[in-house]
C-alpha cells in the first residue's frame, strides 16, 4: 500500500503522523516527504513505519546523542553529542584495558576471569508496564535477557536485576483518573510479572530496589537488568554478505505493534491491546539454551534480539553495513490476516535473528529442530539496501544511509538555574522516634515480601543473597554470584538510585547515585579497579527546556563521577517522555530518575563481605567524613527537617575511602561492612544490628566536617554524605586496618551480645532500645 | 463442540482471600468473599475424535489441566451463589496458558480432533449485598485489564 505524502502540507503531515502513530517531528516528516519526492515516488506503509521506528526516540536516542544548546545560570554552551561530551568524556583519559565492549553492542562487556567476560545490560519497560503491569514487566525481563543473549555472539544470563518506581500505595481510588491503574495494582502486577518470567527462565533475581513517590502515579518505572558471562573469544560479531537471515523463537503476531513509537511519546490514558506484548518464558528458555550450543559450535556470524521495532529494527541494524533482502511470506505467523508492515514491525516476544553462513545452515536446522525451537529463513544479508518483499511484491526499498543517518539533526534547548538551598531546620524530637518513622516509610522498609517471590538460588551460584543475617532477612548493600563452575571468581553488583536529590540538583544526584552503586559493589567484595557502570535515565518531557536542563545536569554529574571514581560507563539506556497528559492537557512529569548499576569482578568469593554485624566483641569504625548534608534526606522526607543541601561527591575523599574498603576486604580484615546512604549513620547502624547482634556507638568520637547549620547530633546521625562506610573489625585485625587507612577512620563503638541498639553522644544516651523494636517496624511497614 | 472446564482449588483459595482484602482497600464497606478459578474452553471436532468426546474432555482436564494434588475440575461452569465474573483475553492477545494446554494435550496423545484451547479466569463474588454495579466496579479495578481482556458479569 502506497501512502500519498509527497504533496502534503505541514499541517497534513502532522495529522498523518498522529493517525499512523509514527511519533515523528514535523522536521522529520518533512525530511521523509522530501526524500520520496526526490525519488519520484510515494512511500509504502512499510517504509514509513520502518523509518519511524528507526528514527524513534526509543531506538535512536536522538536527545541523548543529539545537539543541545544548554544555558546554565545565563552562560550558554552547545553540546554536539550530549552523551559523548558528558557521560563518555572521562573514557578519553581513563585506562579501559578491562573493557571489552563499550556502548557498541546490545550490552557492555568487561573482563572477568581469564578467557571470560561479564556482559551487562539494563532496560526499562515503563509505558507497557503502566498499561498492563504483569505483561509489561514480564516482557521487560524477557527483552533484557535477550539483550544479553544477543551480546557479542551470545552471553549466558546468570542474574537479573529489577528496580521499580511506583506511586504512593495509599493513593485514594477516587483520585485515580480513567485509564490509569492504581499504584498498588501496578506494584502487584509488576512484581508478579518479573517473578514469573525470571523464575521460569531459571535466572536468579538477586538485586533490586523499589522507590515510592506520588509523582510516579501516572508513569511507573520498571527497570530490568541482566548480567551474563561470555567467552572472550565471542565478544565480537560481524554479519557477512550472503549470510542467511534466520528468525529463531516465537511466531510473529499483531501483539506489540508500534511499541517503539508508542514508547517515544507520553501516555494519555488511551491505549489498545496492540501496544501490549505478552511474554512466554518457556519459548525463550528453549531457544536460550540452544543458542549457546549454536554459539559454541561457531554456527553463526552475528546475532541480535528482536526488541522494539521487531524485524525492522533487528534486520535493519544487523544489515546496516551489508544491506538485507527479506521475504516476509517466509515468516512464521500466529495469525493469517497480517499486513506486510505488521509482520515487519511486530514486537511479538521471544524472537531473535541470526546471521548464518549458508554452509552451516543444515547443522543449525538440525539443532533447532532437535530442541523443538521454531525458526524461519527469511532472507539474506547483502545488496547494500534494505529490501523487503511480500510474495514477490517489493514492499520496501530503503537506502541504509538514509534509514540510519538521514534524520535531521535538531538543536534542542536546555535551561538550568541553580536552586538556592534553604537554611536547614530540624524539628527537635527523640532520635529513636525519628528512626522509627524513617523505617516506617515504604522507601526504607524491608522489601522481603517482594524479594521472597523471586528465586535467587536457581543456578546454585548465589554467594551474597539479597537477604542475609541470622534470620535471613537483613538487606545487603550488594549481591555476589559465582557463575562459573570450578572457579572461585564472582561478580558483585551494586545499585544506586535516589530521585529525591534531583529535585534540588540533578548533578549531585547523578554523582551520588553513581558512587552509591560503587559503594554497594565494593562493600561486598567487588574489585572496583576492574568495574563497569551502567546508566539508565528515565526522564519527563524533554521538549521542555527546564526538564532537558535537568537531564543535562544529570549527564554532567555522571561524567564527573566516572572521572572521580575512575570507572567507565560502558552501557546504558534512556527512556524519555515519561509524562502523562491529563484530559485538560496538563503534563504530569516523573521526577528525573537515574539508576546506576556497578558491576565488578570478585577475585575470590570466599572473601565476599556481608552487611550485618556478625557477633559480639568486635570494633565498629566509621570510614569517611560526615558533613551536614540533609537536603531531601530520609530525615527530611519523614517530616523532621527542611532545607539543607543534598550530598556532593568529593574528589579528595571518594577514591581513598573506596580503595581502603577494597583493600580491607581483599586482606580479609572486615567482619561486615555497610555503606552509609539514605538515613545516614543511624539507619545503617540499625540495619546492621538487625542480624541479632547488639551494638553501641558514641557519635562524640568523630567531628562533623564544616558547619552543621542545625544540632550536630542530627547531622551526625542522619546526614547522607557520600564516601562513608560502617565497618566491623575483630580486635585482632584492628591495627592492620588502621594502618591501611589514609582516610579518616574513627573507632566509634563495639558490638555487644545484649541485642540492644545504643547510641550515645558523649555522656548522653541518644538511643537505647532493643534492635528488634526497630526491626518489627522495618519488616512490617510495606503492605504487599 | 466447545466445552468449558473449570479448574479450582481443593482447599482454601489464598488468591480469593487476597482479593477480599483488596476489595476492602477499594473503600467498599460491605464484606465480600471471592472465589477464584481457571476456565479452559476446549474446542473439539467431534467427528475427528476417536471414541467418546466427553471422555476426551475428561482426560484432557484430568491429565493436563489440573494438578490433582491441589486442584479439581468440573466439566461445565459450576453453579455458585453470587456474581460470577468471567475474564478472557481479547481477540489477538496471546493466550499462553491456552496455547500450552493444547500443546501438552498433543504431546500426551490427546490432540486428535482438538481444535483449540483458550483460557480464562472466573471470580465469584459473594456477600450480604451483591449489587451487580458494584461487582462490575470491583471487577474493573481488580480482576481484569480492559486494554487486553474482556469480562462478563452475571
Amino acid at each position: 500500500m502506497n501512502l500519498n505524502i509527497t504533496e502534503m502540507s505541514a499541517c497534513q503531515l502532522k495529522d498523518f503522523s498522529r493517525r499512523y502513530i509514527l511519533s515523528l517531528t514535523l522536521e522529520e516528516l518533512q525530511t521523509v516527504r522530501d526524500h520520496f519526492k526526490e525519488k519520484g515516488r510515494q512511500p509504502t506503509r512499510l517504509e514509513l513505519e520502518c523509518i519511524a521506528q528507526t528514527w524513534s526516540e526509543h531506538c535512536n536516542h536522538k536527545t541523548m546523542t543529539g545537539r543541545v544548546e544548554y544555558t546554565e545560570n545565563g552562560n550558554t554552551k552547545t553540546y554536539g553529542n550530549l552523551l559523548k561530551e558528558t557521560v563518555f568524556k572521562p573514557l578519553e583519559s581513563m585506562d579501559t584495558g578491562h573493557c571489552l565492549s563499550v556502548f557498541k553492542d546490545n550490552a557492555g562487556i568487561i573482563k572477568f576471569t581469564p578467557g571470560w567476560g561479564i556482559a551487562m545490560k539494563a532496560e526499562t519497560h515503563n509505558h507497557p508496564s503502566a498499561i498492563e503491569p504483569y505483561g509489561g514487566a514480564a516482557t521487560g525481563v524477557g527483552g533484557v535477557i535477550r539483550d544479553i543473549l544477543g551480546a557479542g555472539l551470545g552471553a549466558k544470563p546468570v542474574m537479573n536485576i529489577d528496580v521499580f518506581c511506583f506511586g504512593d500505595l495509599d493513593t485514594p481510588h477516587s483520585e485515580i483518573p480513567e485509564g490509569v491503574l492504581h499504584p498498588r495494582r501496578v506494584f502487584r502486577g509488576v512484581v508478579k510479572g518479573v517473578r514469573d518470567y525470571s523464575n521460569r527462565m531459571g535466572i536468579p533475581t538477586s538485586s533490586g530496589a523499589i522507590i515510592f513517590d506520588e509523582k510516579y502515579l501516572y508513569n511507573p518505572l520498571v527497570y530490568c537488568g541482566t548480567i551474563g558471562v561470555i567467552p572472550e573469544k565471542c565478544v565480537d560479531k560481524q554479519v557477512v554478505e550472503g549470510d542467511i537471515i534466520l528468525a529463531v523463537g516465537g511466531k510473529t503476531g499483531k501483539d506489540g505493534l508500534h511499541g517503539a513509537t508508542f514508547s517515544s511519546v507520553g501516555l494519555d490514558g488511551c491505549a489498545d491491546s496492540g501496544c501490549v506484548q505478552i511474554g512466554d518464558p518457556i519459548t525463550e528458555k528453549q531457544f536460550a539454551d540452544i543458542l549457546l550450543k549454536l554459539r559454541d559450535e561457531n554456527l553463526y556470524n552475528a546475532v541480535t534480539d528482536c526488541g522494539a521495532g521487531g524485524f525492522s529494527s533487528a534486520v535493519g541494524e544487523m544489515g546496516r553495513e551489508t544491506g538485507a533482502v527479506v521475504n516476509l511470506e517466509k515468516v512464521t505467523l500466529k495469525q493469517k490476516d497480517m499486513e506486510p508492515w505488521e509482520i515487519f514491525l511486530s514486537e511479538s516476544q521471544e524472537r531473535m535473528v541470526l546471521s548464518v553462513p549458508g554452509e552451516k545452515i543444515e547443522r543449525v536446522r538440525y539443532l533447532l529442530e532437535s530442541e523443538d525451537v521454531g525458526f524461519a529463513e527469511i532472507g539474506k544479508f547483502g545488496g547494500g539496501k534494505l529490501k523487503v518483499y511480500y510474495e514477490d511484491k517489493l514492499e520496501c526499498e530503503l537506502d541504509m544511509d538514509f534509514l540510519h543517518g538521514g534524520y535531521p539533526r535538531t538543536v534542542r534547548t536546555a535551561l538550568w538555574t541553580d536552586k538556592e538551598s534553604e537554611d536547614i531546620f530540624v524539628k527537635e524530637t527523640g532520635p529513636a522516634d525519628v528512626l522509627m518513622k524513617i523505617f516506617s516509610d515504604p522507601n526504607n522498609a524491608s522489601k522481603e515480601k517482594v524479594i521472597r517471590q523471586y528465586d535467587h538460588e536457581v543456578q546454585g551460584s548465589s554467594v551474597i543473597r539479597p537477604l542475609e543475617g541470622m534470620d535471613q532477612d537483613m538487606p545487603q548493600d550488594g549481591c555476589v554470584i559465582r557463575p562459573l563452575n570450578g572457579s572461585s571468581a564472582g561478580i558483585a553488583v551494586g545499585l544506586g538510585i535516589n530521585p529525591f536529590y534531583g529535585i534540588q540538583d540533578p548533578f549531585r544526584m547523578a554523582a551520588t547515585v553513581a558512587e552509591e552503586a560503587v559503594r554497594n559493589a565494593v562493600s561486598c567484595g567487588g574489585d572496583i579497579r576492574r568495574a563497569g557502570l551502567m546508566d539508565n535515565f528515565c526522564w519527563g518531557d524533554t521538549e521542555d527546556p527546564e526538564i532537558l536542563g535537568e537531564l543535562v545536569r544529570a549527564c554532567q554529574g555522571c561524567g564527573d563521577a566516572s572521572g572521580i571514581l575512575k570507572i567507565p560507563f560502558i552501557s546504558g539506556k534512556d527512556s524519555l517522555n515519561n509524562f502523562y497528559s491529563t484530559p485538560s492537557a496538563e503534563k504530569m512529569n516523573i521526577p528525573g530518575t537515574l539508576l546506576v548499576t556497578c558491576v565488578a569482578p570478585v577475585e575470590n568469593v570466599e572473601k565476599a563481605c556481608r552487611s550485618s554485624f556478625t557477633g559480639p566483641g568486635n570494633l565498629i569504625y566509621l570510614a569517611g567524613e560526615t558533613l551536614c548534608e540533609l537536603g531531601y534526606s530520609a530525615l527530611s522526607r519523614s517530616g523532621f527537617c527542611s532545607g539543607g543541601e543534598v550530598p556532593a561527591l568529593r574528589k579528595e575523599i571518594s577514591q581513598g575511602v573506596l580503595e581502603f574498603i577494597r583493600k580491607c576486604i581483599e586482606r580479609g580484615l572486615l567482619r561486615s561492612c555497610h555503606d552509609l546512604s539514605e538515613g545516614g549513620l543511624a539507619l545503617a547502624f540499625a540495619e546492621m544490628c538487625f542480624s541479632g547482634t547488639g551494638a553501641e556507638i558514641d557519635i562524640s568520637a568523630f567531628d562533623l566536617k564544616g558547619r552543621s547549620g542545625c544540632g550536630e547530633m542530627w547531622a551526625k546521625l542522619f546526614s547522607e554524605s557520600n564516601s562513608r562506610f560502617l565497618i566491623e573489625v575483630s580486635p585482632g585485625n584492628a591495627a592492620e586496618a588502621e594502618a591501611l587507612a589514609d582516610i579518616p577512620l574513627i573507632s566509634i563503638g563495639r558490638t555487644t551480645e545484649n541485642g540492644l541498639l545504643q547510641v550515645s553522644d558523649g555522656a548522653k544516651t541518644v538511643i537505647k532500645s532493643p534492635a528488634d523494636r526497630f526491626k518489627k517496624v522495618y519488616t512490617e511497614a510495606l503492605k504487599w | 463442540m466447545r466445552v468449558a472446564v473449570e479448574v479450582y482449588r481443593r482447599g482454601n483459595c489464598l488468591e480469593g482471600r487476597e482479593l477480599s482484602r483488596e476489595i476492602e482497600e477499594l473503600g467498599i464497606e460491605e464484606k465480600y468473599s471471592v472465589s477464584v478459578s481457571k476456565i479452559y474452553v476446549i474446542e473439539l471436532d467431534e467427528d475427528s475424535v476417536p471414541g467418546n468426546s466427553d471422555e476426551r474432555i475428561k482426560r484432557i482436564a484430568g491429565e493436563i489441566l489440573i494438578d490433582p494434588v491441589v486442584e479439581k475440575y468440573s466439566v461445565g461452569i459450576r453453579s455458585m451463589e453470587g456474581v460470577s465474573v468471567e475474564v478472557y483475553f481479547k481477540k489477538g492477545v496471546l493466550d499462553i496458558a491456552g496455547r500450552r494446554a493444547a500443546e501438552a494435550a498433543e504431546l500426551a496423545g490427546l490432540g486428535e480432533g482438538l481444535i483449540s484451547v483458550s483460557s480464562g479466569d472466573r471470580y465469584v463474588i459473594s456477600g450480604s449485598v451483591c449489587d451487580m454495579e458494584k461487582c462490575r466496579y470491583i471487577s474493573e479495578k481488580l480482576f481484569y485489564n480492559k486494554v487486553i481482556q474482556q469480562a462478563t458479569c452475571r
